[in-house]
């Protein structure tokens, strides 16, 4: 069967959330009712969903110039009649509870720059190449950066230790384009092993998803190591230490949860932002994304378009910090929710 | 549980979720036969909406006008037409269709199709910026401003094969316009909405839609209903990728044939490969600076014919443009067929004197500090910074620069608010009034508030001689007075620059930059 986007997508992210909502309730047995919780959450992000709506329509419609503007030859009929189509000469504040009223039905409105599809198509298409490829480079980024954290602060005072810190702040400092740009040098036409851009295969993931991945990884690095480096010298670490456990449950058991912290905080924001895609990386790769509307919607005065991508972008950091906030939850009994 | 199955069974989540995604997000088409890097993804298929190049070249390899043009001489050639003939007066045309023109899905093409595409072009409901091409049309301007309905448009199919038109006043080139990608026929299905979203595109040219993916590739397959299917390549891929470096990375690797779009940083390192595969061609279109006349210093003539004769613009070419652009002293490219090519006024010292003058003529003594505004690119930027050091070495004028993005700027030139802008012409059609008619007084995009009835009339008397060398004499003086009034500064003549793959034939070069697929054959 092969699944459309909406579908697959609110597939996974539902089983997501019941395995998420069923584990961590099993632990959180002291705390307020975790329904409470979510409750107060969701009403807080549709809460910031209408507010981010309101300030990004405004913003978008005070910028000068509108969608039929960029076009020298266009006649001032035919710009009068595409305005009218569209809705442009009605009062802002009738756009604005019209376009409001499309995002609580997932309808953005007709795409202003790309007549042939709605905003919601649009979006529908880039979402999961953006989302995948994210997927991926936060793979990517937790699979290097918390095992690089954890060495360098067991091996803290040892040569590995200043190795991992310095190249975790370059990872952070060098941008994503440069990166990518020596990835496709080396990988594309050096060693031919990956191709240089587009999308189609897993081949065409691997480089955009790593180039995505290095500064969120230098972060994790940074964050993993100084909470781990605050956690180990405590007494319950020390007391299982004593005990005489083997030092990979000290530190899995006993020292990560609490260290894991700042680096779970952290991830929620992040993945939402690497899962909603990069200009930079998608335009180098010829990657079909959502990254690229951002800003391509914004210069077109595309405003569904660039309404859509704000909401989902909005959407998507709520719901991960609610998740972050989940797992810390989780990962630390102190913690009420 | 062991602490060794709790990583193992977060490390295989961790792992699971990714190649989940990336199962369901990956589309893995194998390589077209030709694969054409085309810039932005198109804002619509609709022929009626083909008013940039990125539409323009899908369409033109969907559709097929009444006329295609010559990849190398641009000469009319048969399209959906096999022949045709006009009246001396050049307003009365009749064309023959061929007669074994079919659409994509097998049915004929027949004059019908033509009427009503060009119906639904000119009729303001549908909002298509190509009526502009039609309103030489008889009643075309009634039509377009409400007062009459669209069947009264002068085109008629008196039978399948025959289409007439009749022309309100002779167009400059009529047989080149009608190449336009617009300008093409329409297959009205029983719904009555041609382009409806979800239905298959029905196209009567070379290739028809195969599939199409947001952002990424437009997938074409052969219109085995044309007849010279067989010469092309089975399949065509569309790109859509707006990054330069990315297509010339994909073109370097072989995965793109034709790129359009080349990063001017390159264009001299890939000359001196000299395999042939950049073509280079000068181009019918001018790059300039409007002056705001409406400005009290530069309300004054002399004034803007300072800040004109001040720029070096042979060193200007030199520091920021690839090569293959010529420096320009007229509005209008020397390629138009037959046109003059004028000689450089460059003149730092008569700038001075004008200067001078001018600022005496306005009751001041220094010339108000000046914005020059230009949309965000490196090479706008360039030549930016090159007029604001030449204008302050020449004239000791300072010239503050206001880069903004290309909304933004086209906004503030239509209401006014600027003194000097960035600006460019690409012509439609090889006649000099495509320039001149730009900075007509009523003309929309001439917005610099330059305004002259002997302007108006020497370009209105001009156009309507019969062509030939008279015609371009008096088309020539009118630019004279145009150039002479400094409202509009030309800086430069573009070139065109395209990658194509050793692979393709008939390609050709011109100074349209038009590339007809009719033309173009697979190679080996």
């Amino acid at each position: 069967m092969h699944l459309s986007f909406p579908n697959s997508v609110t597939l996974l992210i539902t089983s997501l959330v019941v395995v998420a909502l069923s584990r961590t309730g099993s632990r959180l047995k002291h705390s307020r009712p975790l329904t409470a919780f979510l409750a107060r959450r969701l009403a807080a992000t549709f809460i910031t969903v209408i507010v981010v709506h309101a300030c990004a329509f405004a913003l978008m419609r005070a910028v000068p110039g509108g969608p039929f503007d960029t076009d020298p030859r266009m006649d001032p009929i035919v710009r009068a009649n595409l305005v009218a189509r569209y809705g442009l000469d009605r009062p802002w504040i009738e756009s604005w509870l019209s376009s409001l009223g499309g995002v609580f039905r997932a309808d953005f409105g007709p795409s202003m720059a790309w007549r042939d599809n709605s905003a919601t198509e649009i979006l529908g298409a880039g979402f999961p190449v953006s989302a995948a490829l994210g997927a991926l480079a936060l793979f990517f980024a937790i699979v290097i950066g918390v095992p690089s954290g954890i060495v360098a602060a067991t091996q803290r005072g040892k040569w590995i230790d200043p190795v991992i810190r310095s190249v975790s702040s370059v990872g952070l400092a060098v941008p994503n384009f440069l990166v990518a740009t020596v990835l496709i040098s080396v990988f594309g036409f050096g060693l031919r092993w990956l191709p240089v851009a587009g999308f189609g295969t897993w081949r065409h993931a691997i480089l955009p998803a790593f180039a995505l991945s290095l500064p969120v990884a230098a972060a994790l690095a940074r964050l993993v190591r100084t909470g781990l480096l605050i956690e180990l010298p405590k007494d319950h670490v020390r007391t299982a230490r004593a005990k005489g456990l083997s030092p990979l449950r000290v530190l899995w058991v006993h020292a990560l949860p609490g260290a894991l912290g700042p680096a779970v905080a952290y991830i929620g924001p992040a993945a939402a932002t690497i899962l909603t895609g990069s200009l930079v990386i998608e335009s180098m790769a010829a990657i079909p994304g959502m990254g690229t509307h951002f800003v391509s919607a914004a210069m077109n005065r595309d405003y569904p378009l660039a309404l859509g991508a704000v909401v989902i972008y909005t959407t998507l950091v709520s719901l991960f910090n609610v998740f972050a906030d989940l797992a810390h939850a989780r990962l630390d009994p102190r913690i009420r929710l | 549980m062991g602490v060794v199955t709790r990583i193992a069974g977060w490390g295989a989540l961790a792992v699971v979720i990714p190649v989940l995604l990336l199962a369901l997000a990956l589309r893995h088409p194998p390589r077209a036969d030709f694969v054409v890097g085309n810039g932005n993804e198109p804002k619509s298929l609709d022929p009626a909406e083909a008013s940039a190049l990125p539409e323009g070249r899908v369409v033109r390899f969907l559709f097929e006008p009444l006329i295609v043009l010559d990849n190398s001489t641009l000469e009319p050639l048969p399209g959906a037409a096999a022949s045709w003939e006009s009246t001396a007066d050049g307003l009365a045309w009749t064309f023959h269709l061929r007669s074994n023109g079919y659409w994509s899905d097998g049915h004929p093409v027949v004059a019908r199709d033509f009427v009503n595409a060009f119906r639904r072009l000119v009729d303001p409901a549908t909002g298509s910026r190509a009526a502009a091409y039609l309103l030489d049309v008889t009643n075309a301007r009634e039509i377009r401003s409400g007062k009459l309905s669209a069947d009264k448009l002068g085109i008629a199919a008196p039978s399948p094969s025959v289409l007439m038109m009749t022309l309100e006043r002779r167009p400059a080139d009529w047989l080149r316009t009608l190449a336009f990608p617009a300008l093409v026929p329409v297959s009205i299905p029983a719904s009555g909405i041609p382009f409806e979203n979800g239905k298959p595109l029905i196209s009567n040219g070379p290739f028809r839609v195969a599939s199409r993916t947001p952002r990424d590739r437009i997938r074409l397959e052969r219109n085995s209903f044309h007849r010279d299917a067989s010469r092309w390549p089975a399949s065509v891929d569309i790109l859509a990728c707006d990054s330069a470096s990315t297509l010339l990375n994909m073109f370097l690797t072989g995965d793109v044939d034709w790129v359009t779009d080349i990063p001017p940083a390159v264009i001299a390192p890939l000359s001196r490969r000299n395999d042939g595969t950049l073509r280079a061609a000068p181009m019918s279109g001018t790059y300039f600076i409007r002056v705001n006349t409406r400005r009290r210093a530069l309300g004054n003539r002399h004034i803007r014919a300072a800040l004109d004769l001040s720029i070096d613009r042979r060193a200007m070419a030199a520091a920021a443009l690839p090569g293959g652009e010529l420096p320009a002293s007229g509005l209008v490219a020397p390629l138009t067929d037959g046109w003059r090519s004028l000689a450089l006024r460059d003149n730092v010292a008569r700038a001075r004197e004008l200067l001078k003058q001018g600022l005496k003529e306005e009751g001041l003594t220094e010339l108000p500090p000046l914005e020059y505004a230009y949309n965000t690119l490196d090479l706008h930027q360039t030549i930016a910074e090159v007029l604001q050091r030449q204008w302050q070495e020449a004239l000791g004028i300072r010239v503050r620069l206001s880069r903004m993005e290309n909304a933004s700027l086209l906004a503030a030139v239509r209401s006014g608010d600027f003194d000097l802008a960035r600006g460019s012409w690409i012509a439609d059609h090889l006649d000099p009034t495509t320039f001149l008619d730009v900075f007509l007084s009523d003309a929309p995009n001439n917005q610099t508030g330059f305004a002259d009835q002997d302007y108006d009339r020497a370009v209105k008397a001009a156009a309507a001689l019969p062509p030939g060398a008279q015609r371009l004499a008096a088309l020539a003086l009118a630019e004279d007075r145009l150039i002479a009034a400094s409202a509009v500064i030309p800086l430069y003549h573009y070139a065109s620059y395209n990658l194509v793959s050793p692979r393709v034939d008939g390609f050709g070069s011109n100074p349209l930059d038009l590339h007809f697929p009719q033309g173009i054959t697979k190679g080996r």
